[in-house]
């Protein structure tokens, strides 16, 4: 094929991936702001068919892959914004290759099976077209985040993911705990979000591009030549790491965890089942190869993943729903993947993220049927399955798992009381230097006749 | 078509302004005198366009000016922030509910929006610093007339405009001197940190209208950028990292608040020192992305203070201590207010985003940790204003039988500055080429 041919053909399937998306989101976003009503059949087909076209064009990607018997693609949409004299450029990069791909694939299937489940489900439910505006925002970041080819494109599919993922958090508006745990998972996105900025940030300051391909010296995943000094890649790793870990709930960070399964079971199942909680491990997965000659960062992903895991184990233990103990079974294999991840063994890990998310979702979906499987699953043994004693040791790690709570309060503690006490410590001072300025109000005042304090 | 005017747009805005003052002031009824209010500035809004349009697109009219030129005259950064100011003024009078009117003078919006022009179009430094007095003069006033306390701002202001009076007269000779004092009035006028006792008792005591529209025009920045001489010497750059501490400490003020109108200065201000901070810098980069973030915030936030104004007008002042529930009731505000306050605080697709990243690259090209300070404010930023929205807008409804569904009249005000927000979103090259303009060195029109 023709280098003009394949490079049109390449811009075409992207254009079908993320242009139906946003139209799609803009389409829904102004029938939610101008209170149009809309049926709920039409706003499903509006974020099916946004799935179904974006299918297509990665299955269009995967076989230009294929046919062009190269190891990566790439697209750039051209500068989206410049300022020459400052030294100052952006643009969309694309890098199709079979890390990207696979997982785009994977994040298409699944979505459009949560999309497809959730019309039935979540049937004349109130914020019914709340849920698709956010569920597009979530495919558009999920589908830039995949095909990322800069880290600056990835930064802007990763935020889009966290805040849809916040939003459908608190679908339930009318649950104070669904919102306030929504707020809890937005502070720990805004902590990994900065992390990651700041990776991006130390990476332009040391003069190197944010183009993975560059970065890789243009050797396709997972063989990447690791390009950068090793001060450098373990301050950018470390970085990296802290982002990847408050996405993927990974310690210190898995506190969130439970609390977001507040949101509908279908935004559970795609973005704490199969998805979101991935894209931590998929970070890591597009960084690592880059970082391979560090073994002190390659230890600190064992050590992390394998900690997770081993506490995800002990919580998921004394979880009392069925939710709160499947996400705790993600984290579990989340954990182990990204330890697979520091012991360089990439491919498997990407196996290890493509069949754990699929498994998953299909637990998730079943979820809100438990009982009724758990009863047909009786029916066929013949027997009861509350009857079996826990032994001694189980009842220890039990008594364990209960422990988990602590680690979300020892957060709390350490970091958002004294963060509170020292600005109401301040808010008091200052609020005593303005009232000994400004000195007693005359008592004619509005203040102190008190009329309703309604001054607009 | 040779248009051959009399006098330039401004100019006729000038004129057109007190006039229409004073017809709306004579107004027999308080519908009729919104009415008349509203009239005016949209006209204002329309004269200033003109100019804007005539100065960038349109080859400049053969134009006889009225009034002196070495007392008023106008250039790119003058006029942007006149366009700022006059579309802020109009979606003030718009969004004033007729049950508001009474305790909302119009008068004194289109007096404020006069003086605000007269101050962009000066020339010289005493006729600036002598608007910036009257300016608070006229606020004063309102306090006055609600028995409020005059001392804090009577003191603030005194100083501020003392301070900046004594670098602009007394030390000429003197660069540094003068920038130092300069500085420190100004900082004080526009109530940056750790001044901000003057805005958040503005937010208190004054009307939310008149305290949204005299924090939001940024009257103080553009007066800074004007007096302050083009080498500040070392005070510059120190204005720059206080600017930057300054972002932070409200950023974290306005997480914690409990209280909807201290939230609002607070988050407010914290965009604010950012955009001085961009401004001060020694970056050209971060220069530009000063202002990029001055235009973005000057709308998202004096958009985000009418709607909370426009929810207290139904319910009486915000408390940020309990759920709300607003949602339900008002969709379209909930809405709005998380548009806004996603383009403040620069989330990708809003053309806060392009500016703060600008910013976030300008600053620790010169400092890591000055680039820190941006990235922790823009977090914390973004993590009160979510805050912010689900306490007022999400958790259980209130019963209530107040309607608060969203007005004709309010959604119009509003869908203003969110048409201009989309525009800069989709096309972020022409904010950040026209801020790229402005910061490079003034260009005049006759």
């Amino acid at each position: 094929m023709r280098p003009e041919t394949l490079h049109w053909l390449t811009a075409l399937c992207c254009v079908l991936i993320f242009l139906p998306t946003a139209i799609s989101l803009a389409i829904s976003a102004l029938i939610a702001l101008l209170e149009w009503p809309i049926r709920e059949t039409r706003s499903h087909l509006l974020a099916s068919s946004s799935v179904l076209l974006g299918l297509s064009g990665s299955l269009g990607l995967v076989l230009l892959l294929l046919g062009s018997g190269q190891h990566s693609l790439g697209w750039y949409s051209g500068d989206w914004l410049s300022l020459p004299r400052a030294d100052f450029h952006f643009g969309f990069a694309f890098l199709l290759d079979w890390l990207s791909l696979p997982f785009l694939v994977l994040c298409q299937l699944l979505i459009g099976t949560v999309g497809a489940f959730a019309r039935v489900y979540l049937h004349r439910e109130l914020g019914f077209r709340r849920f698709y505006l956010f569920y597009l925002l979530f495919l558009l970041g999920l589908s830039l985040s995949a095909l990322a080819g800069n880290i600056e494109t990835l930064f802007i599919g990763w935020e889009l993911v966290g805040f849809a993922s916040v939003m459908l958090i608190s679908f339930f508006q009318e649950r104070a705990a669904a919102v306030r745990n929504s707020l809890r998972v937005w502070i720990i996105y805004r902590l990994a979000d900065a992390a990651f900025l700041g990776a991006a940030l130390v990476l332009h300051e040391l003069g190197r591009s944010g183009d993975f391909l560059q970065l890789a010296s243009h050797a396709p995943w997972p063989a990447s030549q690791p390009a950068l000094p090793a001060g450098q890649a373990l301050l950018i790793g470390s970085l990296l790491v802290v982002a990847a870990a408050g996405k993927s709930a990974l310690l210190p960070f898995s506190g969130w965890l439970p609390r977001a399964m507040e949101g509908p079971t279908p935004s559970s199942a795609v973005f704490y089942g199969a998805l979101s909680i991935h894209l931590g491990a998929f970070l890591l997965l597009r960084i690592a190869p880059l970082l391979s000659h560090q073994p002190f960062f390659n230890a600190s992903l064992v050590l992390l993943g394998l900690a997770s895991a081993v506490w995800a184990s002990l919580a998921m233990r004394v979880m009392p729903q069925i939710k709160g103990k499947l996400a705790y079974a993600s984290l579990i294999q989340v954990g182990l993947i990204v330890a697979e991840i520091g012991l360089g063994l990439y491919v498997l890990a990407l196996i290890h993220i493509l069949g754990h998310a699929l498994i998953r979702t299909l637990q998730f979906l079943r979820a809100p049927s438990l009982l009724h499987d758990l009863q047909q699953l009786e029916n066929q043994l013949g027997e009861s399955l509350h009857g079996a004693k826990q032994t001694q040791r189980q009842r220890q790690r039990y008594r364990l798992g209960y422990y988990h709570q602590q680690l979300d309060q020892l957060l709390i503690s350490g970091l958002v009381q004294p963060f509170v006490l020292f600005f109401s410590r301040c808010e008091a001072l200052e609020q005593r230097w303005s009232r000994w300025l400004a000195g007693p109000e005359s008592p004619h005042s509005e203040a102190t006749l008190d009329i309703g304090g309604i001054d607009t | 078509m040779n248009l051959t005017l009399p006098c330039s747009w401004l100019e006729l805005a000038l004129l057109a302004l007190p006039a229409g003052l004073f017809w709306s002031w004579r107004a027999s009824s308080l519908a009729e005198a919104r009415q008349r209010a509203l009239l005016n500035a949209g006209l204002h809004l329309l004269l200033v366009l003109l100019a804007w349009l005539d100065f960038y697109r349109w080859s400049p009219l053969p134009t006889q000016t009225l009034l002196p030129q070495h007392w008023l005259a106008t250039d790119a950064l003058a006029l942007s922030v006149a366009l700022l100011s006059a579309l802020q003024g109009l979606m003030l009078v718009g969004i004033t509910l007729k049950t508001r009117r009474r305790r909302f003078s119009f008068a004194r919006t289109l007096l404020l929006q006069w003086l605000s022009l007269l101050l962009l179009m000066a020339q010289s430094d005493g006729l600036m610093l002598m608007l910036l007095g009257l300016l608070q003069l006229v606020l004063l006033h309102e306090r006055r007339q609600r028995g409020r306390s005059l001392r804090l701002q009577g003191i603030y202001v005194l100083s501020a405009l003392g301070l900046s009076s004594i670098a602009t007269f007394c030390l000429p000779q003197q660069p540094t001197a003068a920038s130092l004092l300069l500085l420190t009035g100004l900082w004080i006028y526009t109530g940056l940190p750790p001044f901000q006792s003057l805005v958040l008792d503005h937010f208190e005591r004054a009307s939310l209208g008149t305290a949204l529209l005299s924090l939001n025009t940024l009257l103080g920045v553009y007066a800074l950028l004007r007096l302050l001489p083009a080498d500040t010497g070392p005070p510059g750059p120190v204005a720059a990292w206080l600017a930057l501490l300054g972002a932070l400490y409200c950023a974290g003020q306005a997480c914690i608040q409990s209280e909807g109108r201290r939230f609002v200065a607070y988050f407010s201000l914290s965009h604010q020192a950012l955009i001085v901070a961009g401004l001060l810098s020694a970056s050209p980069l971060a220069r530009v992305a000063g202002f990029a973030l001055w235009f973005n915030s000057a709308l998202s936030l004096m958009t985000l203070g009418l709607i909370f104004r426009s929810i207290e007008a139904r319910k009486g002042r915000l408390s940020l201590r309990h759920f709300g529930g607003l949602a339900r009731q008002t969709p379209v505000l909930a809405a709005l207010f998380l548009l806004m306050a996603l383009s403040a605080t620069g989330f990708p697709g809003s053309p806060g985003f392009w500016g703060l990243e600008a910013l976030l690259a300008g600053t620790s090209h010169l400092h890591p940790l000055q680039g820190l300070l941006v990235l922790l404010s823009s977090s914390l930023n973004s993590i009160a204003a979510i805050r912010a929205y689900g306490q007022l807008f999400l958790g259980t409804p209130p019963e209530s039988g107040l309607p608060l569904q969203i007005r004709r009249a309010e959604l119009l005000a509003l869908m203003l500055p969110l048409l201009f927000l989309l525009y800069s979103a989709a096309a972020p090259q022409v904010l950040l080429n026209h801020s790229q303009r402005l910061s490079g060195p003034p260009s005049t029109s006759p």
